[in-house]
């Protein structure tokens, strides 16, 4: 049976008009999400992700805007709508933890208040009392004691903030969930506990995540399926076995040689040369060639091809094309 | 002489006065403290990585600064080269020549340097307060060379710079060199990583490794992350609120982890393989790490605890040797 695409993203481009040059922040990006899945889309500091995000929920702020491409939620395309008819989708279909958003919680307002007040503007309750027990619900979801609903945000801990954000983000009960890193603040111990409620949420609720981090280790132990981004585009995508077992783009393969981990025997780091290159003036032909040690010829000339290994399976690499394509 | 041990703290605390309500205070009868630090003690060998980690708020950077001069113990004494220098007020450092061999390098690029200042500038700056340089060449040379050691090249084009005009792992860098700037033989490099991407790190960490091979300098390595831990350090010293809980050789204790908390973190830490990740059975604790305000009694861990005893609530367990060279500070590990 074909699984159920919740969100499909083709050819976007989302590109930032600044005085200093254009960012081409967002530069040709596929990318599907089925249901149920936790699929992840790793990249470096400033590679594009939040302003991937900020497109599929329609919130891309200016000086950006979409340029081109389509992003279908459940087969309606995002970037043909109205304001309005956005409004109505966005977290009701799609949601999204924000990056920093347990920061940016209100202090002033009791927090169960705050995800009523969602559901008054969405039209879900009609009268605040109504979600009172909607929100003790997504308290327990998340594995918050309902008592907490009148606690202010200062009273709670980093951990429990964030279980604050991901109840809201639940409330309209969507399809999808961008969580743009949703641990990065938080300690170890807390963020293991975090992502053990996203999962649970999910195995609950069947709603499928969209995991934004730029932490290899924490891809490999939540995901099912790896984007990997670098400088506006994705340069390889798989299943996670595969991306941690067999990566096939030298920068993928640079990436996990660059991580530590605590377990196996203690392997040289081996650090990516250089640096991602500012948006504005990405190097010509592959973006990753400046840094990458297998570069031949043709990468600083020409983009590479996408070469397909099945469905949601792809390399954008020069070296996998065939010999006579490489000119 | 001190032999092999270059840094040593002996019952180290820091506490700090937390403000209250003139009312409160009345109402508790007490005055009420941060326990930063709380009855530490280590040494530190000469060209050794020593690494204290632990999470948010257990007192890391606290420990670093009581070693470079920073704050002042509340009790306790620290030693430098069998010299005691805890007391010596940090006016009085330049005196004693402790400027010049103590450095600290901070966590946050972005804070830590001035804006408005060149890179040659900040270099410059401790050169001359500290009057090392005797001519300009002298000067310019030696900004110059610590530039390219720590791999800004051509320092020519990195000199004259600021620091807005640089990347994240090239600020990181420059912090780098003004801690290096002096030769020191000291170093506490807090968090000097933990701001850059996964692929720059590593060139970060091995530029330690070449001043500690290169000039033999000391390091203190202050991070919550124990996979960067495990590539740089020798020993290494877990903290929970204003203690170590657990001390020994930095693979040894990863590995055989033995205090439940040391257990909990490493276990909380995802490996970058996913079929090991999805067989990994985690050993969990109840809740988050509390402040170290009016921190539990007895153990601090024990309502956190799936172990916990009854003592664990009243008696502070006693640090107890696990394995050579590794010691660490629970009931389940002590003979009573
Ligand atoms: N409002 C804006 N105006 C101009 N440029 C922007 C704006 N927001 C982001 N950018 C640029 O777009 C690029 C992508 O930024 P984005 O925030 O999407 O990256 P990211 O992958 O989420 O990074 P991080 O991991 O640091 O969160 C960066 O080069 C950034 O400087
Ligand atoms: N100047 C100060 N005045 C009052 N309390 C302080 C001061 N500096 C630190 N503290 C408190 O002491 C405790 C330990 O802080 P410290 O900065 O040493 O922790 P840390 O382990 O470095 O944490 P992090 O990983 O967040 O950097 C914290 O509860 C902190 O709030
Ligand atoms: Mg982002
Ligand atoms: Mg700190």
């Amino acid at each position: 049976m074909p699984r159920k695409e919740v969100l499909r993203i083709e050819k976007l481009k989302t590109h930032y008009y600044t005085l200093g040059g254009i960012v081409k922040a967002v530069d040709g990006v596929d990318l599907r999400v089925y249901k149920g899945e936790l699929v992840a889309l790793v990249g470096e500091s400033g590679c594009g992700k939040s302003t991937l995000a900020f497109s599929i929920m329609g919130m891309v702020p200016p000086p950006g805007r979409i340029v081109s491409g389509k992003i279908y939620l459940s087969d309606i395309n995002l970037v043909e709508l109205s304001d309005e008819e956005l409004r109505k989708i966005r977290w009701s279909k799609v949601s999204m933890v924000f990056q920093g958003a347990m920061n940016s919680l209100n202090p002033v307002m009791k927090v169960g208040d705050q995800i009523i007040e969602a559901m008054l503007y969405h039209d879900v309750i009609s009268r605040p009392e109504e979600g009172r027990s909607t929100v003790k619900h997504l308290f327990e979801l998340v594995g918050l004691d309902p008592n907490r609903i009148d606690s202010y945000p200062h009273e709670l801990s980093g951990g429990m903030k964030q279980r604050v954000v991901i109840a809201m983000a639940m409330a309209l009960n969507p399809d999808l969930i961008i969580a743009d890193e949703p641990t990065t603040a938080l300690d170890v111990t807390t963020q293991a506990k975090i992502m053990e409620v996203l999962k649970d949420v999910q195995k609950k609720t069947g709603v499928s995540i969209l995991l934004i981090t730029h932490d290899l280790p924490l891809v490999a132990e939540v995901s099912d399926r790896v984007y990997i981004m670098y400088a506006g585009k994705i340069v390889e995508t798989g299943d996670v076995f595969t991306i941690f077992k067999s990566p096939r783009h030298p920068y993928t393969q640079g990436l996990i040689g660059a991580v530590p981990s605590i377990r196996g025997p203690k392997k040289k780091l081996v650090a990516l040369p250089g640096e991602p290159p500012d948006l504005r003036f990405p190097p010509p032909g592959c973006r990753f060639h400046p840094r990458c040690s297998k570069a031949m010829d043709i990468c600083g000339k020409k983009e590479p091809p996408r070469i397909e290994f099945g469905p949601d399976d792809f390399v954008s690499c020069w070296l996998f094309a065939k010999e006579g394509e490489r000119k | 002489m001190s032999g092999n041990i270059l840094v040593k703290a002996v019952h180290l605390k820091k506490y700090y006065p937390v403000r209250t309500s003139f009312l409160e205070s009345i109402l508790r009868g007490e005055r009420i403290f941060v326990k930063a630090v709380d009855d530490v003690s280590f040494e530190i060998k000469r060209k050794e990585i020593f690494v204290i980690a632990g999470e948010t708020g257990s007192g890391k950077t606290t420990t670093g600064k009581l070693l470079v001069g920073l704050e002042e113990p509340t009790s306790g004494e620290i030693y430098y080269n069998g010299e005691k220098i805890s007391g010596i007020p940090i006016k009085k450092w330049k005196k004693h020549g402790l400027r010049k061999k103590i450095q600290m390098i901070f966590q946050d690029p972005y804070e830590s340097l001035n804006p408005r200042q060149y890179v040659f500038d900040i270099l410059a700056e401790p050169l001359i307060v500290n009057k090392v340089v005797s001519s300009r060449e002298e000067l310019y040379d030696r900004i110059m060379r610590k530039l390219e050691e720590v791999k800004l090249i051509p320092p020519e084009e990195f000199a004259f710079r600021y620091p807005h005009e640089l990347s994240g792992g090239q600020r990181q860098r420059v912090v780098v060199a003004r801690g290096m700037i002096l030769e020191p033989e000291f170093v506490v490099a807090d968090e000097p990583v933990s701001m850059l991407d996964a692929s720059i790190r590593a060139n970060v960490l091995d530029l330690l490794e070449e001043f500690r091979s290169k000039y033999g300098v000391t390091f203190l390595y202050i991070t919550h992350d124990l996979a960067t831990a495990r590539y740089v350090g020798d020993r290494i010293a877990i903290m929970y609120l204003g203690k170590f809980v657990e001390t020994g050789p930095v693979d040894e204790v990863i590995q055989n982890p033995q205090h439940p908390y040391t257990k909990a973190l490493v276990s909380a830490i995802p490996v970058p393989d996913p079929e090991y990740a999805r067989k990994k059975k985690r050993f969990e604790l109840y809740g988050e790490i509390p402040t170290p305000i009016n921190p539990p009694k007895g153990c601090r861990l024990h309502p956190r605890c799936p172990l916990a005893m009854d003592i664990c609530s009243r008696e502070e367990p006693p640090m107890v040797k696990v394995g050579p060279d590794h010691y660490a500070s629970c009931w389940l590990l002590a003979k009573r």
